[in-house]
């Protein structure tokens, strides 16, 4: 592997804990957010302000799980007030709350010129790529093993049917704020990684936009499906890479596979598979 | 058992229902009929604590509940039926049922999940699918599955038989008929007043939110005239 594949791969497992992460959010229990990249950003300006400091990797990483995941409590609380669009909308709005505090702080954040002169993790591209991988299976393995607990049947029935949840005595309020503290917690990782990754960052990393991008790689992989979110997160991270076309029109393309998705198969990739499987095991069962 | 009196609940400004008296025993069916918007849901919801209580009282097994959280009230044994079945469409039978259970411990889901499954032996085989893909009849049978798994001694089923077919409305009423004799106390709010005549020991008639009638299944009988009228079903002939 070439450093240009290296950077690649690390870049698909940070983007892939940052889907899980909304995954768990948006898929699990159903609250829609669109200002995901925000926590992406307060994980990795937490890590860049830190490691600046001095302190060693494996506090700032941790300190910027803690960070996102405390910050996602409190947007979180807002789930708890307005629900769908206007849920979507109000934390769209956080993310812009967080670009402008960013831009304002040019002593401590660097405003608009961004952080740099951040400090190596400690170890070369390989070994990043190995801790970023193994990121990756732990959110992954958590994601699996909350799907499968007690709290991941209590996600399902809030995101489809909140107030019957209610009347069933699940306690929403408190689910919501679990699934925004560890989807936000898991961002705030894949920011942390992110900055000791590129070891400069800047408001612009964490706008609007990548919060619109993570949304596709889950819609598009299969919303509430770990194998289908790893392979729509790969898929929409590496394909721009390998045509200029696609890069010069990421959005557009990102767009494009959004409206694609949601019109011709809601359930994304994981759902294409389960119907292959599914016409493949009934030829199977006919012979 | 349970025990409202001089009820009055609603929304805000908007008063469902005005100076409600109703009881509800181990061992016995209570009706509340009424045309639609007479506030026998709304009557339901505030028993389950859903809708804002705003007068009388509301007794449970003794105690004024009127100021405990829903969970509290599931927890001491208020059991719900919801309007319209309220299944999660994407979930499988079994799964609605444990979700049912939800407020009692894990190792009760099983014993429980099985006396659902004896009185309903038509779901047992259905407990895999999806319960968005069954029929109405066999959803309103894991609704009332749902609500018995966590072991209610009150149960409040609303709109029991609304848009079944005669034969699935056969099954749910003897249902209840057997969870009666199991010594539940059942409140039953039916727009079918036939059915609900037929199975009531105890019958309160709402109209705009206020009582216009009420009494035991005997009197009723001697007085369906009345009844009828109330309900409205004499205008219609």
């Amino acid at each position: 592997m070439g450093i240009y594949e290296l950077s690649l791969a690390i870049i698909v497992c940070i983007n892939i804990v940052l889907a899980l992460g909304l995954n768990l959010i948006t898929g699990y229990c159903g609250q829609i957010s669109l200002g995901h990249a925000a926590f992406f950003g307060i994980g990795a300006y937490t890590v860049g302000v830190l490691a600046k400091a001095g302190f060693p990797s494996a506090v700032c990483i941790f300190a910027a799980i803690l960070m996102a995941g405390f910050i996602g409590i409190i947007v979180g609380t807002a789930s708890l007030r307005v629900r769908d669009d206007f849920l979507a909308i109000t934390t769209m709005g956080v993310g812009f709350l967080f670009l402008g505090i960013i831009r304002q702080q040019e002593g401590l954040l660097g405003g608009e010129m961004g952080l740099s002169g951040i400090p190596t993790i400690g170890f070369d591209k390989p070994g990043f790529l190995v801790i970023a991988f193994i990121a990756v299976i732990l959110c992954s393995a958590l994601s699996l093993y909350i799907k499968r607990s007690w709290m991941g049947f209590a996600f399902d029935a809030v995101a489809t049917d909140e107030d019957t949840a209610k009347l069933l005595t699940v306690d929403v309020a408190a689910y919501k704020l679990t699934a925004f503290a560890l989807g936000t917690a898991m961002a705030g990782l894949a920011g942390g990684l992110y900055c000791y990754f590129t070891r400069f960052i800047m408001p612009d990393d964490f706008g609007f936009l990548t919060s619109i991008s993570v949304l596709s790689m889950v819609a598009v992989g299969g919303i509430g499906s770990v194998p289908g979110v790893i392979i729509g997160t790969a898929l929409l991270t590496l394909l721009p890479e390998m045509s200029t076309f696609l890069s010069d029109y990421k959005l557009l393309f990102y767009g494009a596979m959004l409206f694609a998705v949601m019109r011709f198969a809601p359930e994304g990739i994981a759902g294409i598979g389960t119907r292959v499987v599914q016409i493949y095991g009934r030829r199977g069962d006919a012979k | 058992m349970l025990q409202l009196e001089n009820m009055h609940c609603g929304y805000g400004q908007m008063k469902a229902v005005q100076g409600l008296d109703l009881i509800a025993e181990p061992k016995k069916i209570t009706a509340l009929l009424g045309a639609n918007g007479a506030g026998k849901s709304s009557t339901m919801m505030c028993i389950a604590g859903h809708v804002e209580l705003q007068g009388g009282t509301i007794q449970y097994q003794g105690i004024d509940i009127a100021r405990q959280t829903p969970i509290q009230r599931v927890t001491a044994g208020i059991g719900i039926v919801p309007e319209g079945r309220r299944l999660f469409a994407d979930l499988t039978v079994q799964e609605n049922l444990i979700m049912g259970g939800y407020c009692r411990s894990k190792k009760k889901t099983g014993p429980n999940m099985e006396r659902v499954y004896e009185i309903f032996p038509r779901i047992k085989d259905r407990r895999g699918q999806r319960a968005g893909a069954l029929s109405g009849g066999e959803q309103q049978m894991v609704a009332i599955g749902r609500a018995l798994m966590s072991e209610p001694e009150l149960l409040l089923v609303d709109e029991l038989s609304l848009g079944l077919m005669p034969k699935a409305i056969d099954i749910c009423y003897q249902a209840l008929n057997e969870l009666k004799e199991q010594g539940l106390a059942i409140v039953l709010v039916e727009q079918s007043t036939q059915r609900a005549l037929e199975v009531a020991n105890m019958i309160t008639v709402l109209e705009s939110g206020r009582i216009v009638w009420a009494g035991s299944a005997e009197e009723s009988r001697n007085s369906m005239d009345v009844i009828d009228a109330c309900l409205g079903l004499k205008s219609s002939d």
